[in-house]
């Protein structure tokens, strides 16, 4: 009790120098951010475009085990029609041709690295002989950074054409588990090669030559 | 209006003062060790600052978790697994050092500096994460992944560098208000029962 009251004892009389710095740096933290961002309030986003909903048909593909074997190896991709931010429709089904489809996530930094890598891959190579290349734009969220997806591909000025999937399913039916998420579908319409996470431009020339030729 | 950017914002300028206070204090504590004047500064402001030091690290710790849970339970930012870690860190400081504060106990930083310490590094790494992505697995997860920066205010102030700044901060203060006469932290402290319940009969 002696050391608690010596204490406070110690603290009589004292200046009210820190408490009037401490009111004084919340204020004035709040004061500058409230100005700040009082013009900055968002416009609500267009829902419509950025929301499509994908059509998927066909069996869901099982999930990507973190290890081992992919049980959706040589298993039929499920098809999916949907719109592109445009508007178009976009359809990824069984037509004979190779594909390679990317899930792409706007919030997702793994994401944002691989669009631009892709690109100029594209750019630089022309699109992958005997190979259709799709994206589909998913885990979609205003809340996330990086919203509207549909501006960041524009940005980025992402060839690629896009299916829209507003609400996770077509991801879902992919067996989706990580961003980017790669599947590589053969000219039977069977899996060939899944692949959550970013692929190398080198590596995934090398899938796509192996896919088309 | 209020908005997750206000706030967002609010939290980060309040954080660089943090980073201000903590940097001037230990330039302080480097510079007491060759100048006899700085010596004198520093023992004069640990005079001024040992009374309040829980107090004002609870500020920091209360200020830092109210402010964690406006981001997930209103603003809906999903926590990840490594901001679960410095929750656990944070959340305990704010009551440990409530209590310190009102038994203006300065014995406190013996149990609430190691807390931050350990939780320090968590945020330093989930901090460098959001700027090297691959440093992780090299792929998000869907849900709630470590790697998803939810604002960037002034350039640099994220989510894990507010929680870093904030421990530190609450480090700097407690240990430059410890009851720290070096006889006390070597010597068990005196016996006293004059607080300890009574043992069963």
């Amino acid at each position: 009790m002696s050391r608690r009251s010596d204490r406070a004892a110690g603290r009589s009389g004292r200046p009210l120098l820190l408490p009037v710095l401490l009111v004084g740096a919340f204020a004035l933290a709040g004061v500058v951010a409230v100005l700040a961002t009082q013009e900055s309030a968002e416009p609500p986003a267009s829902k419509s475009a950025a929301f499509s909903l994908a059509v998927v048909s066909g069996t869901p593909l099982p999930a990507l085990p973190e290890q081992g074997p992919d049980p959706a190896l040589g298993r039929p991709a499920p098809s999916l029609e949907g719109v592109a931010f445009n508007g178009q429709t976009v359809r990824i089904g069984a037509d004979g041709r190779p594909k390679a489809i990317v899930f792409l996530a706007h919030w997702c930094p793994h994401c944002q690295a691989e669009v631009p890598t892709v690109q100029a891959w594209l750019d630089a190579n022309g699109r992958p002989e005997g190979v259709d290349l799709y994206s589909v734009a998913t885990a979609i969220d205003p809340s996330r950074p990086n919203y509207p997806p549909a501006a960041w591909l524009d940005r980025e000025g992402w060839s690629v054409p896009v299916v829209v999937d507003g609400d996770g399913r077509a991801a879902r039916a992919y067996g989706l588990t990580g961003f980017p998420y790669w599947v590589f579908v053969g000219a039977d319409g069977t899996v060939v090669e899944r692949r959550a996470g970013r692929i190398p431009s080198g590596e995934l020339q090398s899938i796509l030559e192996r896919l088309g030729g | 209006m209020i908005t997750p950017r206000t706030v967002s914002l609010f939290l980060s300028l309040l954080t660089v003062l943090a980073n201000a206070a903590v940097l001037t204090l230990v330039g302080l504590g480097l510079l007491a060790r060759v100048s006899p004047s700085a010596r004198a500064t520093l023992a004069r402001l640990r005079e001024a600052v040992r009374p309040s030091a829980p107090a004002l690290a609870w500020l920091v710790a209360i200020t830092a978790t109210l402010g964690s849970l406006y981001f997930s339970e209103v603003a809906h930012f999903v926590p990840c697994r490594l901001c679960w870690y410095q929750r656990i860190g944070m959340y305990p400081l704010a009551v440990i050092l409530a209590v310190a504060a009102l038994r203006q106990d300065a014995g406190v930083w013996r149990y609430a500096v190691p807390l931050a310490l350990v939780a320090m590094p968590i945020s330093a790494y989930h901090y460098a994460l959001e700027w090297f992505p691959s440093l992780d697995a090299g792929a998000c997860d869907p849900s709630a992944p470590c790697t998803l920066v939810w604002f960037r205010e002034l350039g640099f102030v994220t989510l894990p560098f507010m929680a870093l700044s904030a421990f530190a901060l609450i480090v700097t203060l407690l240990l430059l208000g410890r009851d720290a006469s070096p006889s006390e932290i070597a010597a068990p402290p005196p016996v006293s029962f004059e607080h300890r319940p009574k043992e069963t009969r």
